[in-house]
């Protein structure tokens, strides 16, 4: 057996530390996949993957910060099991603003899409600027993403819309399911996205399907909020805006945390729909909303409280990928909307109260 | 558990090669290869040797063209600079001596790293594990305060389907819905 002296502890150290300080820190986190994706085409040209550096994310940039135009297929499991499909159309200006349209829809495949009813039309409309922010998939908190999702790069490349791409994969450390994204390969342009559930069926998926890097935005209507909202910081006014002080929630699903903490000022567009406290938490990749409104929706009206710390009232329902927990709580309306199990929500819907 | 060091020991040749190795580094794929083996997460492919040695050859010749050139003080206070002879050993030599020593070197850091982390990685291990049983252990005591009924998508109220709708999925749209 060998005995280790001081020397051997200090040059271990000192290989070590020159290691380390080899190892990329910020740049890496932008070309540490690109170089183990050159590795693998000139290397293996197998389909296996390999776990991506915990420090090095894939550098990714979103179509709605590029100038550009972009159609893509959208796919949506939906509560029968079936998969809705959209076509859409995203024009974004590269400094801030962009606009989401919806040219048609099918259903079971991406094919034969036809026009979009008013109504549709309409409500997609309406909610363009969250689905760019919430629905589309964007990294969130670095350090959550790696902490909560297991990273892989896969081998070889795919071509989307005639643009060369890598491929990675993240797998929920907590068994929410996997996120798949399609990066360009030169500009890492975000060409595509899949979402999976807990048994790996797909719920959402979104691909390119083509892309103009020279765009026309003659005519375009940039997005707008379709309510006015701002920051919940917890002061009286905000308190007084929402008419009640938003309940915080004991239990949190693994790996989530909030992100922003908003007010919805619906009551300036629709008079008859109250404010909304909006609760956006995060795990890195899939966004939960956690809301409450004062109750006049349902039950009757404002007057017909549950009384203090109690829970009535409460519904769920599977809206194929999204799950969503709803329940009267305190003369509140809660809602609890994610891509995750529903037991999570529940459980999230039952620490409110003791 | 015996966590010290005491059997773990750089062979007196290596701890020697290795003082001659100067400030090399190493090249990026070898460091991330060698990141991800301390952290348990992929065990290097073979073939990664078979890469990263051009590499190394030409970073070790690089810096011994370098060293050559430059005087560089005295190596005695010094523990990772050039020894006089090293600058006497032809390039390709040193370079694979340094790429051999370097790639010893850090297998044995990882083996010692491995050996020395078995029971630290078995008792994060444990905790993570403890930590995942509380946690399901609190789901499963909050879901259990919850009685809810199962409704169609259309039963929902316009605001949550609202918010379910601004998340991706598809409902029925409706007046009410104003997110």
């Amino acid at each position: 057996m060998f005995r280790l002296s001081r020397f051997s502890v200090s040059l271990a150290v000192l290989i070590s530390a020159t290691l380390v300080s080899c190892l990329p820190v910020e740049q890496g986190a932008q070309t540490g996949p690109s170089s183990l994706s050159q590795s693998s085409q000139g290397g293996f040209g197998t389909n296996q993957s390999i776990a991506a550096g915990e420090w090095s994310l894939p550098s990714v940039v979103y179509p709605e910060q590029e100038n550009l135009r972009v159609e893509r297929h959208l796919g949506v499991l939906n509560s029968a099991g079936r998969m809705t499909w959209q076509h859409e159309a995203l024009h974004a200006d590269g400094a801030g603003e962009f606009r989401l349209d919806l040219l048609g829809v099918a259903l079971d495949n991406p094919m034969g899409f036809s026009l979009p009813s008013d109504i549709q039309f309409a409500a997609f409309d309406r909610r363009q600027r969250y689905l760019v922010s919430f629905r589309d998939l964007h990294f969130g908190n670095s350090l959550r993403v790696r902490q909560n999702y297991e990273w892989h790069e896969e081998f070889g490349v795919t071509t989307v819309a005639g643009v060369l791409c890598d491929r990675y994969s993240a797998t929920s450390r907590f068994g929410f399911g996997a996120v798949e994204f399609v990066i360009a390969a030169d500009t890492r342009l975000l060409m595509g996205w899949s979402l999976r559930d807990t048994e790996g069926q797909i719920t959402m998926t979104s691909t390119t399907v083509s892309l103009d890097w020279a765009p026309d935005h003659t005519g375009i209507a940039w997005s707008t909020p379709a309510a006015p909202n701002q920051a919940y910081t917890g002061s009286a006014a905000d308190i007084a805006t929402l008419g009640f002080e938003p309940t915080p929630a004991r239990y949190i699903p693994q790996g989530f945390a909030t992100s922003e903490e908003r007010m919805v000022l619906v009551e300036t567009i629709f008079p008859d729909i109250l404010n909304l406290h909006l609760d956006v938490l995060d795990d890195g990749l899939r966004t939960l909303f956690f809301a409450q409104q004062r109750n006049i929706t349902r039950g009757g009206g404002p007057g017909q409280s549950t009384g203090t710390g109690q829970l009535a009232g409460a519904r769920y329902s599977d809206l194929g990928g999204i799950r969503v927990v709803e329940g009267l709580f305190d003369g509140r309306e809660i809602f609890i909307v994610a891509p995750l199990p529903t037991d999570e929500l529940m459980a999230m819907l039952g620490s409110l109260f003791d | 558990m015996n966590h010290d060091n005491e059997n773990l020991e750089l062979p007196q040749e290596l701890q020697d090669a290795l003082f001659g190795l100067g400030d090399l580094a190493a090249p990026s794929e070898l460091d991330q290869r060698v990141a991800m083996s301390l952290m348990g997460q992929e065990k290097a492919p073979d073939e990664l040797w078979s890469r990263v040695q051009p590499e190394l050859c030409e970073i070790a010749t690089t810096h011994s063209v370098l060293s050559a050139a430059t005087p560089s003080p005295s190596h005695g206070g010094r523990l990772l600079s050039f020894p006089t002879w090293v600058a006497s050993v032809a390039p390709v030599r040193l370079a694979a001596a340094a790429a051999l020593l370097l790639f010893v070197g850090v297998s044995f850091i990882v083996m010692r790293s491995n050996a020395n982390n078995a029971t630290s990685t078995q008792d994060l291990l444990a905790q993570a594990s403890t930590i995942r049983a509380e946690q399901a252990a609190l789901r499963d005591q909050y879901r259990a305060r919850v009685f809810a009924q199962k409704v169609t998508p259309s039963q929902l109220s316009p605001t949550a389907r609202g918010l379910a709708s601004s998340l991706g999925a598809t409902t029925p749209a409706t007046r009410g819905q104003a997110l």
